[in-house]
C-alpha cells in the first residue's frame, strides 16, 4: 500500500502530526527548535526528492497511487487516489521546492518565537493539503486540499493572535474563502448531475469528446462556478480583500501560502477543467475582463501603499490577475507558467521583506518596522536581501532576460491575438500592458525606497543582515527568477519549438488554438517583443530617477499626477466600505430586527431578570404567564393551520 | 387484530426478537431496584453494561427487514437492528459526561440512569414500530423521560422552566399526532404498515383525500415538533438551556434520531406518503429550518443556545435528506450517527466546564485556547465537524445528504442547503476564535479539571470523528446492507 509516492503525501502529515502533538504533550519538547524546525523541513524535502526523480524520469505515463478506498455510496466510488501526471509534477515540485526553502528561512525567522512548534506543524499541514489538492485524481479529494489549505491558512494568519486586528483578519480570509467553497460545492455537485462523476480524467475525457462540444453552453454554470470558486482561493474581484488582511501572518507563511502557493490554487484548477471552460467561450470572456480590472485595480492600489507587505500583496493580486488573463484567452499552460515564474521572484520577495522587517524589528529602527517611509539605504548593511529583492523586483517588472518576462510577454501576446478573433481582447491586452508598466513602477519604487536613498529610519539603529539560514533561500529564488524563464522561449523563435513548457504540458492541457493567427500576423510577435523590451526598461529607469532624484518627495509628484484619484488608490478602491454597507450591516440588521421576534430573547430577558428572586414554582407559573408558552401554541397552530390549508387546497 | 392466531410460540419468537428490547427493560427495572438498595455507585456502569450488551445483541441479530414481532406491531429486521444500536450508543456516550456533571453540580440524582435506559428504549420503539399505535406508545415513552430530564434540576429556575414548558409543548403536539392517527384510522380501519400499504387501504385513501391529508398532516405536524424543524421549533433553545447539558445532547440526538426513522420509515415505506404534497411540506420545512436555525445561530451569546440553533439547523439538514428516497434514508442514517458523536462531544464537553466558567456564555471562554489548550482543540475538532469542514466526519455527513439529493435531482434546494451550512460555518466560527484568538492571563492545565471518565469520553469521540471522516465506510456499509432489504418490507406479513 504505501508506496513510494505516496510519502509524499503521508510525510507532511506525520511530520504535522509527530510536531503538533509532541509540541501540546511536551514542554520539553517546545524548546528544541533545531529538531523541530529541520524534522518539519524534511517532511517536505524528502517529497521534493521524490517528485524530482518523478520529474524527471517522467515517461509521459501517468503515476496514479491511492491510499484506499475513502467511501463507496449508490455507485460512486470516492478514493484517496492520486496521480502525478503533466500538470501535477510541475505544480508539485514547486509546491516541494519553494515550501521548503520556506521552511528552512523559517527556522531562522521564527526562533525564539514561543509558537515555534505550532508554526511547523500547521506548515507541514498546510504541505500535506496543498499536495492534496494538486494530485487529487477526483473533486472530492481536490475538495479536502482545498479546505485544508484554507484552514492552515486561516490558522496562520491568526498566529500571533494576542492581536484582534489579526483574529479578524484570519476570519475574514476565512468567511470570504467560504463563499467561494460555497460555489465549488455546487460546481460539484452540478458536475456530477452530468457527468455522473467526480473523476478528473472521466470528466475532462467526456469534455473534450466531439459530440458533447455542440451541446453548446451546457457548462457555463459550472465553468462560471469554479470561476467564483477560484476568484476567492485566488483573490479575484470581488473576493479579494482578505489577501492584503492576511498578510497579518508571519511573512514566511505570507511567501508561502499567500504569494507562491495556495493562491494560485484557482488557476490550477482551472487548467486542470480546461477542456470544459474551453466549451465555454462566454465564461472566459468573463475571466478575462475580471481579470483585467482586479489586476489594473491592485497595482493602481499598490503605487499608494507605505506597507511593504501591502505593496507585496496587492502587487500578487495583480499578478494573479494576469494569470487569470491568460486563462480567459485560453492560454492555459501561460498561466502555469506564469504561475511558476511568480512563485520564484514572489516568494523571494516576500522572504526578503520578511528579512527586513526583522532586520529593522531587532534594531528598533522604527515605529512601525513594516513603512518604507522610515526605511531607506538598508542596502548598504543588507548586501544579499538588497541584491536578491532587486533582482526579483526586476524580474517581476519584466525586465528581459529574467523570468518574468517570458511568461509575461507570453501573457500579453496570447490576449492580443486573441484579438484578432475578439476585438474585445485587444482592449484587455491593453489594459495588461497599463498593468505591466504599473508594476514596473511601484516595484522599483518599494525597492528603492527600501535599500537606497537616505537612511529614514532612527540614527544609531543598528541594522544587520540576517544569518545565512535565511539569505541561502533568498539566493536559491534569485537564481530561480533568473533563469526560470528559460523553460518557455517565446513562439517566433523556432516557432514555439523551444517552448519545454509547453511541450511538458501539450499532452494534458489544451489552449486555444492561435497557430493561425500567429503565423498570419507574425510581424506583430516582433513589435510586441519590442514593446515590452522599451516598456519594462523604460519604466524601471525612469521611477529610479524620479525616486533617486526626490526620495520620499517623489511620491507627491506621484500624487499630483493621479490627482483625486489618488485618494482612491490610497483607500484601496473602498472596497471594504463597500462590502460593509452592501453585505456586513444589512446582514446584521435582518438578524437584529427582522428575526428578533422569533428569537425569544424576552425569555432572556426575564430569566435574567429573575435570576435573584427566590426559585419556586409560583414563579415558574408566573413566568409562564407572561404568555410565551401560549404564544408558542398559538405559533405552532399557525404552522398546523398552514400546513393542512396546503395539502387540501393547495 | 383477530386474523393473528394468538400462540405461545408466537410469543416466544417475538420476544426472542425483541431481545434487545427486553434487555434495556430489566435493566431499568434493575437500576430502579439498585438504587432503592443504596447502591447508587453501581448505577452508572450498570447502564453502561446494559446500553453495551444490547446494543451487542441488536448488531449480531441482523435479519431481512419484514421480520416482525408481536402480531405485526414490531420490525425487528431491516434497519431495526442498526438503528437500536445507534440509539444505545446515543445513551452510552451519554453516561460518559453525565454523572460527572451531576457530582459537579452536588445533585446525586440516582434516577436519572434508569430514565435514560427508558428513554431509549421508548425510542427504539418509536423508531422500529411496524404500527402507528407503537409509534404513539414509544414516543410518549421517550417523551416522559425527557420532561423529567429537562427539570432535573428541580431547585433550579431555568430547569423548571424548561421541563414545564417542554412537557405544555410537547402534550399540545403530542395531541396532535394521536389525532392525526386517529384520523388515518377512521378512513382506513387499521394502523398496520403493511395494513395500511396495501391496495384496498390505498383505494380507500384516494376516495378520502381530505381526511387522509388532514390525519396525515397532522401526523407530520407531530413529529415535526420532536426534531424541531420550522416553525414548531420554538421550545428548542429554552428547553436545552434549562435542562442539565449532556441531557441536553442526549435530546439533541437520540430522540431526534428515533424520529427521524420513524419518519422516513413512514414517508419511504408506505405508498400513501409518496405524495408530493405531502413531501413538498416537509422540504419547505427543511429550507425554513435550515435557513432560520443557522442565522439566529449566529446571533447567539451563549454557547449552549447556539448549539440549540444548530441543532435546529442540522435538523432541516437532514429533513432535506428524507426528501430523498432510499439513498435520502441511507444519508439520513448515516448523518444522524455522525451527528449524535459530534453534538454529545460538543455538549459534553460544554458540561465539562461549565461549573467552573459560571455559565456558558461565550464572553467567559475568552482565552479558552490558553488556559486549556488541549480542550480547546477538541471542542474545536467538534465544532468544525458540525460546521462541515474536510476531513471530519461532519463533512461526510453532509456530503452524502446533499448528493442523495442532487441525485434525486433536487438542485435548488441543495443549494440553498449548501448556503445556509456556509452560513453556519461562521457561528462555530466565533467560538474558536474566542477562544483561541482573544486574550487572557494566565495558563492553566492542558485540560480543565474534570474526572477521567467525561476526558476518555470525549476522547474516543475525537478519533471517531476523525476516524469517520476519513474511513466513512466503517458505518455506511453496515448502513447500506442493512436497507438493502428495506423495500421488501411492506410485502411480507405473518
Amino acid at each position: 500500500m504505501v508506496s513510494l509516492e505516496s510519502l509524499i503525501v503521508l510525510l507532511p502529515l506525520l511530520g504535522a502530526v509527530i510536531i503538533g502533538l509532541g509540541g501540546l504533550a511536551n514542554a520539553a519538547f517546545r524548546k528544541q527548535e533545531g529538531l523541530i524546525g529541520w524534522l518539519a523541513s524534511a517532511m517536505v524535502l524528502i517529497p521534493f526528492g521524490i517528485v524530482l526523480t518523478r520529474f524527471f524520469g517522467y515517461q509521459n505515463m501517468p503515476l496514479s497511487f491511492s491510499l484506499f478506498s475513502w467511501m463507496q455510496a449508490g455507485g460512486l466510488d470516492i478514493s484517496f487516489s492520486y496521480k502525478l501526471d503533466d500538470l501535477s509534477l510541475p505544480m508539485m515540485l514547486v509546491v516541494t521546492g519553494v515550501g521548503a526553502l520556506i521552511h528552512i528561512y523559517s527556522i531562522g525567522y521564527m526562533h525564539k518565537d514561543p509558537g515555534f512548534y505550532k508554526f511547523f506543524a500547521y506548515l507541514n499541514l498546510f504541505i500535506f493539503a496543498m499536495s492534496n489538492l494538486i494530485m487529487a485524481d477526483n473533486l472530492v479529494v481536490m475538495f479536502l486540499g482545498w479546505e485544508g489549505v484554507g484552514l492552515c491558512s486561516y490558522l496562520l494568519i491568526g498566529f500571533w493572535y494576542t492581536d484582534m486586528i489579526k483574529a479578524e483578519a484570519a476570519q475574514k480570509a476565512f468567511i470570504v474563502n467560504r463563499i467561494g467553497d460555497f460555489a465549488m460545492l455546487v460546481a460539484m455537485f452540478l458536475i456530477y448531475q452530468m457527468f455522473g462523476t467526480l473523476d478528473f480524467s472521466l470528466i475532462n475525457a467526456e469534455a473534450a469528446n466531439p459530440v458533447a462540444e455542440a451541446a453548446g453552453n451546457r457548462y457555463f454554470w459550472i465553468t462560471l462556478l469554479v470561476f467564483v470558486a477560484a476568484t476567492g482561493k485566488s483573490a479575484q474581484i470581488p473576493l479579494f480583500t482578505w489577501l492584503p488582511d492576511a498578510m497579518a501572518g508571519p511573512t514566511p507563511v505570507s511567501a508561502l501560502i499567500h504569494a507562491a502557493t495556495m493562491v494560485t490554487a484557482g488557476i490550477y484548477l482551472i487548467v486542470r477543467l480546461n477542456p470544459l471552460f474551453l466549451a465555454s467561450p462566454e465564461v472566459l470572456m468573463v475571466i478575462v475582463v475580471i481579470a483585467a480590472l482586479t489586476s489594473v485595480m491592485a497595482a493602481l492600489t499598490a503605487i499608494a501603499q507605505n506597507d511593504i507587505k501591502k505593496v507585496l500583496a496587492y502587487s500578487t493580486v495583480s499578478q494573479l490577475g494576469f494569470m487569470f488573463m491568460a486563462l480567459g484567452a485560453g492560454a492555459f499552460t501561460t498561466a502555469i507558467f506564469h504561475v511558476i515564474t511568480h512563485a520564484f521572484f514572489k516568494a523571494c520577495l516576500f522572504l526578503g521583506s520578511g528579512s527586513v522587517i526583522h532586520a529593522m524589528e531587532h534594531a528598533h529602527a522604527a515605529e512601525d518596522p513594516q513603512d518604507i517611509r522610515t526605511m531607506g539605504n538598508l542596502g548598504k548593511d543588507m548586501k544579499s536581501t538588497s541584491l536578491t529583492f532587486w533582482i526579483s523586483t526586476l524580474a517581476i517588472a519584466g525586465i528581459p532576460g529574467l523570468a518574468g518576462f517570458f511568461s509575461k510577454d507570453e501573457i500579453l501576446s496570447s490576449l492580443f491575438f486573441n484579438g484578432f478573433e475578439n476585438q474585445v481582447y485587444f482592449a484587455v491586452w491593453a489594459v495588461g500592458l497599463f498593468t505591466a508598466i504599473l508594476t514596473a513602477f511601484y516595484m522599483t519604487r518599494l525597492a528603492w525606497l527600501t535599500f537606497n536613498g537616505k537612511a529614514r529610519y532612527k540614527t544609531g539603529a543598528h541594522i544587520h543582515e540576517s544569518a545565512p539560514l535565511m539569505t541561502i533561500p533568498l539566493w536559491i529564488l534569485a537564481v530561480l527568477a533568473v533563469l526560470g524563464g528559460y523553460i518557455g522561449l517565446p513562439y517566433l523563435i523556432g516557432h514555439g519549438e523551444f517552448h519545454l513548457f509547453n511541450h511538458w504540458l501539450g499532452d494534458l492541457v489544451v489552449n486555444r488554438d492561435l497557430h493561425h493567427a500567429l503565423e498570419e500576423h507574425a510581424v506583430f510577435e516582433y513589435l510586441l517583443l519590442a514593446l515590452a523590451f522599451i516598456v519594462s526598461i523604460g519604466t524601471v529607469l525612469f521611477a529610479r530617477n524620479l525616486y533617486s532624484k526626490h526620495d520620499l518627495a517623489a511620491d507627491d509628484k506621484v500624487k499630483g499626477f493621479f490627482g483625486k484619484f489618488y485618494g482612491v488608490m490610497a483607500g484601496k478602491f473602498f472596497w471594504d466600505e463597500l462590502y460593509d454597507t452592501i453585505l456586513v450591516r444589512p446582514f446584521a440588521w435582518i438578524g437584529s430586527k427582522l428575526l428578533r421576534p422569533f428569537e425569544s430573547d424576552g425569555v432572556d430577558g426575564i430569566v435574567t431578570g429573575a435570576g435573584s428572586a427566590v426559585a419556586g414554582i409560583g414563579e415558574v407559573f408566573r413566568r409562564l404567564q407572561s404568555g410565551l408558552v401560549s404564544n408558542y401554541m398559538v405559533l405552532i397552530s399557525g404552522g398546523v393551520l398552514l400546513v393542512l390549508t396546503y395539502l387540501i387546497f393547495g | 387484530m383477530n386474523s393473528f392466531p394468538f400462540s405461545i410460540a408466537e410469543l416466544a419468537l417475538s420476544s426472542q426478537y425483541v431481545l434487545p428490547l427486553l434487555i434495556l427493560l430489566g435493566a431499568g427495572l434493575l437500576l430502579m431496584l439498585l438504587d432503592a438498595f443504596g447502591a447508587a455507585k453501581f448505577l452508572p456502569w450498570v447502564a453502561g453494561a446494559a446500553f453495551l450488551l444490547s446494543a451487542g445483541v441488536a448488531w449480531t441479530q441482523g435479519a431481512p427487514a419484514g421480520r416482525l414481532a408481536f402480531f405485526g406491531m414490531m420490525e425487528t429486521g431491516g434497519i431495526a437492528p442498526i438503528v437500536h444500536a445507534f440509539l444505545c450508543l446515543s445513551g452510552l456516550l451519554t453516561l460518559f459526561f453525565l454523572s460527572d456533571y451531576l457530582d459537579r453540580h452536588d445533585r446525586h440524582i440516582s434516577d436519572v440512569y434508569a430514565l435514560l435506559v427508558f428513554a431509549v428504549l421508548g425510542m427504539s420503539l418509536m423508531a422500529n414500530a411496524h404500527d402507528l399505535i407503537m409509534t404513539f406508545i414509544g414516543l410518549e415513552t421517550m417523551s416522559m423521560c425527557l420532561y423529567i430530564f429537562a427539570a432535573l434540576f428541580k431547585t433550579e429556575l431555568k430547569s423548571n422552566e424548561a421541563g414545564l414548558k417542554y412537557f405544555l409543548l410537547g402534550s399540545f403536539a403530542s395531541a396532535f399526532l394521536l389525532y392525526g392517527i386517529a384520523l388515518i384510522y377512521g378512513i382506513t380501519g387499521t394502523t398496520n404498515f403493511s395494513l395500511l400499504a396495501s391496495p384496498e387501504r390505498i383505494e380507500i385513501i384516494q376516495s378520502q383525500q381530505t381526511v387522509f391529508y388532514v390525519g396525515a398532516g397532522m401526523l407530520l405536524v407531530g413529529l415535526l415538533f420532536k426534531v424541531s424543524a420550522f416553525p414548531f421549533h420554538f421550545w428548542t433553545p429554552d428547553v436545552y438551556e434549562g435542562t442539565p447539558t449532556p441531557l441536553a445532547g442526549f435530546m439533541a440526538t437520540g430522540s431526534k434520531m428515533a424520529t427521524f426513522v420513524a419518519l422516513g420509515t413512514l414517508m419511504h415505506q408506505l405508498d400513501m406518503f409518496q405524495n408530493t404534497k405531502l413531501l413538498s411540506v416537509v422540504g419547505l420545512a427543511s429550507l425554513l429550518t435550515m435557513i432560520y436555525g443557522n442565522i439566529v445561530a449566529s446571533r447567539q451569546q451563549n454557547i449552549k443556545r447556539m448549539l440549540a440553533y444548530s441543532s435546529i439547523a442540522h435538523s432541516g439538514y437532514v429533513l432535506l435528506g428524507l426528501c430523498a428516497s432510499q439513498s435520502g434514508m441511507e444519508a439520513m442514517l448515516f448523518y444522524m450517527f455522525i451527528y449524535t458523536l459530534m453534538n454529545i462531544g460538543a455538549f459534553g464537553m460544554l458540561g465539562m466546564v461549565e461549573h467552573d466558567y459560571p455559565d456558558t456564555e461565550l464572553e467567559n471562554w475568552r482565552g479558552m485556547g490558553q488556559k486549556a489548550p488541549l480542550f480547546a482543540v477538541a471542542f474545536s475538532l467538534f465544532l468544525f465537524s458540525l460546521a462541515g469542514i474536510p476531513p471530519l466526519a461532519g463533512f461526510m455527513g453532509k456530503y452524502e445528504i446533499f448528493i442523495a439529493v442532487i441525485r434525486e435531482g433536487l438542485l435548488l434546494p441543495a443549494i440553498v442547503g449548501i448556503l445556509a451550512s456556509i452560513v453556519g460555518v461562521y457561528y462555530y466560527l466565533r467560538v474558536i476564535v474566542v477562544m483561541f484568538f482573544s486574550k487572557s492571563g494566565e495558563t492553566s492545565a492542558l485540560l480543565p479539571s474534570a474526572s477521567r471518565i467525561p476526558l476518555a469520553g470525549a476522547a474516543i469521540l475525537v478519533v471517531l470523528v476523525l476516524v469517520l471522516g476519513i474511513f466513512p465506510s466503517l458505518i455506511l456499509n453496515p448502513i447500506t446492507q442493512a436497507l438493502s432489504g428495506l423495500s421488501q418490507a411492506t410485502a411480507v406479513l405473518p
